[in-house]
């Protein structure tokens, strides 16, 4: 059985009275232990199939199942626990909070979770063990990319979502992030 | 333990520490001004109530002629009455530059009612002739102190006193006899002596108290003792000087107070949740960040009111220490100078003050969570993208052609912009319409008061000097002061007491009733449209204030009663243009016209002379 499930789903935002269709019947399966790839030019909709995904934006129509159950019938509180419990995710501008430190940002996450990894291991696993204690301004882009999947990974997610992980990276950079998330796919391989 | 997020707001706040310690500021001096001002009045109020509880304020004052002992025993009978002393009343005078004069109250039994409190050496015994018991403040400015003899009195009515101790009285917490403003401690002061001290005086004084229980109105309480003792004039503690000037400056304090604070209080109230929800518009995408980290909306919103709670909690401080040992403690220290009583100090709380911190908590509180809720709404994802700019929109004065090709380039942003964001236009309107009134009023203000004092000294008032007898004068002390003033151009003498006027809807007004001759010279007065108008032989002349306040017009028939009980029945003649005081104006003719029972006997009189 696949575990998440993209079933005809669009999105359409209403802009006054201009009606932008983001997605148009989206259909695909990943299966667990998959590490799944979408690519498209820009304006695609990539990113706002990762929001539906990640429960932060609603469906317009179709079903997301995700472990056998659908996201877009979840009411706010349930949502709010799926992205707590669930989901983690990478963003393409990192969004880290920047008067917190490396290790703050993540123990931000931790503190929602159960059975979290602490912050030190989480920054470990990214290479970042000797910047815990650096803010994001005082990190290079790719470290504080590094950060943020540190983030992402400490809550021991089910799926992790990067939406353009290395979008604002330099390639060789790019290739060390993409790197990490390849060793943690395998590495974290569940069942 | 503080969590992550609780951190980052603090950083936050330390972040923006000037806009925050702005917002402290602006809070605390609303806090202070609101509860310092009520601080002063309800510690002076207590203290005050405290000292008429304690030394048992009379609630009615009875002057007669003369108070027999079945006069005394009648009183005490009476239903209702808890107890009544009777007292000798006098003024002496001390000789020399100074013309100080003592009020003296002289007593047969130990006093009960309005019990003097001794400061300093011993009361007296009830055997001294030569002994008296001496008001604070007057001893305090005259220099004298327990032991030091006074001499009152001229020529052969010449009589020493020996000061047996100084005293502090219920009924002079504030001593500003009529006619002054302020008290002056150097020229009047009471004391306090035994009644075989006065042997020339007669009893003409009672004081009474009314049980508490008691469901008797002043009319009725004033009706049985009149009843009781023919010709006897009652005062309520409403009418008593100390009493009522106390009340008042309390009332026009806390007014004053009020209206200055809920001014402040507003403009703070404004600043405080405009700058806290821009603070939290500025949190927008780490908002977003932490509901798509698996924050719920209630994790959020309940630590974002800490912003409004670490605005609280310093401007609680700072707004309290402010109002006590600033304002309060300011106001005080000129309150007490003129109030004569146990200052004890500012209280150090009272409810005022909590009601204050909760407005400064509810609007921080409040401002923050509104804003945090509003921002929440939003899904997580359109959280993370910067807020998406206001549409722009074609605006009415693009219609009118002309205008609008006229305007460059420049112009037609700015107009466009100053519609575009409605709610900040309205404020900088509120704001900017809100403080060109405040100094267009102040001067308004100024120029109303000037215009009024010109009318007032200019065209009303035409006298230089005005004399008032203090006590009923015999026709040759009259004829001596008439002859001090040959000089004069012209002096009108005039008769001027307090009444009670009834209105129409139960409404109760106690001017004072200024009678005067019909060919005076003084006053100027005026009808509400400026023409000069002169006494008739009937009615009465009111202010525009007074007809308002009884409901009554030209024509209408006002009844007025004298404090000795007898009534004047008063025609309204005209309604004049009088932009000083609130009394009643009438000529003599129409004056014995209107009375129906005997003239009181007991009138102040004073001379107008202009020089």
């Amino acid at each position: 059985m696949a575990d998440v499930i993209f079933d005809n789903v669009s999105k359409d935002y209403q802009i006054g009275e201009i009606t932008i269709q983001a997605a148009k019947k989206v259909s695909f399966q990943v299966r667990n232990g998959e590490l799944g790839i979408i690519l498209g030019p820009s304006g695609a909709g990539k990113t706002t199939v990762l929001n539906l995904l990640g429960g932060m934006e609603n469906a317009t129509s179709g079903k997301i199942l995700f472990d056998g159950k659908d996201i877009t019938v979840m009411n706010d509180l349930e949502l709010t626990d799926y992205r707590r419990y669930k989901i983690g995710f990478v963003f393409q501008f990192y969004n880290l909070i920047p008067n917190l430190t490396a290790a703050e940002n993540v123990e931000l996450a931790k503190q929602v979770c159960r059975s979290p990894l602490e912050p030190e291991e989480a920054l470990g696993i990214v290479g970042l063990k000797d910047r815990i204690h650096n803010f994001p301004a005082q990190l290079s882009g790719g470290e504080q990319q590094r950060v943020a999947i540190a983030r992402a990974i400490c809550k021991k997610p089910d799926l992790l979502l990067c939406d353009e992980p290395t979008g604002a990276l330099d390639t060789e950079t790019g290739k060390t992030v993409l790197r990490v998330l390849s060793d943690i796919s395998r590495k974290w391989e569940k069942r | 333990m503080v969590t992550m997020l609780q951190k980052k707001i603090l950083r936050d706040i330390k972040e923006n520490r000037w806009a925050f310690l702005a917002i402290v500021c602006i809070c605390s001096l609303g806090i202070a001004l609101f509860s310092g001002i009520n601080l002063y009045v309800s510690t002076v109020k207590n203290e005050v109530a405290d000292y008429y509880e304690q030394a048992n304020l009379a609630d009615y004052w009875i002057y007669k002629v003369e108070v027999s002992d079945s006069d005394l025993n009648n009183i005490r009978s009476l239903t209702d009455i808890q107890e009544a002393q009777r007292r000798k009343v006098t003024d002496i005078s001390l000789p020399g530059a100074s013309g100080a004069v003592l009020h003296i109250h002289a007593v047969d039994e130990a006093a009960i009612i309005n019990v003097p409190e001794l400061l300093e050496g011993n009361l007296l015994d009830g055997s001294e002739t030569n002994a008296l018991l001496l008001d604070s403040r007057f001893a305090e400015a005259h220099d004298l102190s327990v032991g030091d003899i006074i001499t009152t009195g001229e020529s052969e009515r010449q009589k020493e006193w020996l000061i047996k101790g100084i005293i502090r009285d219920v009924e002079y917490v504030y001593y500003a006899p009529e006619g002054l403003t302020v008290p002056e401690y150097h020229k009047y002061g009471f004391a306090y002596t035994n009644a075989s001290a006065l042997p020339d005086v007669a009893f003409n004084e009672i004081v009474l108290t009314v049980h508490e229980a008691s469901n008797l109105s002043q009319e009725e309480i004033s009706n049985k003792v009149r009843k009781t003792l023919e010709g006897a004039n009652i005062l309520s503690r409403h009418h008593q000087t100390s009493y009522r000037k106390v009340a008042d400056a309390m009332t026009g304090v806390k007014q004053i107070g009020l209206l200055f604070s809920i001014a402040f209080f507003l403009t703070a109230a404004l600043v405080t949740w405009i700058t806290v929800s821009r603070m939290m518009e500025n949190q927008r995408q780490h908002l977003g960040t932490l509901r798509s980290l698996g924050y719920s909306k209630k994790e959020i919103t309940g630590r974002y009111a800490l912003f409004g709670g670490l605005i609280t909690i310093p401007s609680m401080i700072l707004g309290w220490v402010i109002a006590r040992y600033l304002i309060a403690e300011f106001l005080y220290g000129i309150g007490i100078t003129y109030y004569t009583i146990d200052a004890t100090g500012v209280t150090p709380f009272t409810l005022h003050f909590f009601l204050s911190v909760l407005c400064v908590a509810a609007v921080t509180c409040g401002a923050a969570m509104l804003s945090c809720r509003k921002l929440l709404k939003l899904t997580p994802a359109s959280l993370m993208r910067p807020k998406p700019p206001a549409h722009g929109h074609r605006i009415l004065l693009e219609r009118i052609t002309p205008f609008w090709r006229r305007l460059s380039f420049s112009g037609k942003i700015v107009t466009r912009n100053l519609f575009r964001n409605k709610a900040r236009m309205l404020m900088g309107l509120v704001g900017i319409i809100g403080s060109t009134s405040l100094i267009l009023c102040g001067f308004g203000l100024m120029n109303s008061i000037n215009a009024m004092l010109d009318k007032a000294f200019d065209e009303t008032v035409q006298y230089n000097v005005e004399i008032k007898l203090r006590t009923p004068s015999t026709g040759e002390q009259l004829s001596d002061i008439y002859d001090t003033l040959n000089s004069a151009r012209n002096i009108d003498a005039t008769m001027a007491f307090s009444v009670y006027l009834y209105g129409e809807d139960g409404n109760v007004q106690s001017p004072y009733l200024v009678v005067m001759d019909e060919g005076q010279k003084s006053l100027g007065f005026k009808d509400t449209k400026g023409n000069s108008v002169h006494f008739p032989e009937d009615g009465a002349f009111i202010t525009p204030r007074m007809a308002a306040a009884l409901g009554v017009d030209v024509g209408d028939t006002l009844t007025a009663q004298l404090l000795d009980g007898s009534i004047i029945s008063l025609e309204v003649a005209n309604i004049v243009d009088f932009p000083l005081g609130n009394e009643v104006y009438m000529g003599k003719t129409a004056f014995f016209k209107g009375i129906r029972s005997p003239v009181p006997g007991k009138n102040a009189a004073d001379k107008r002379a202009g020089a």
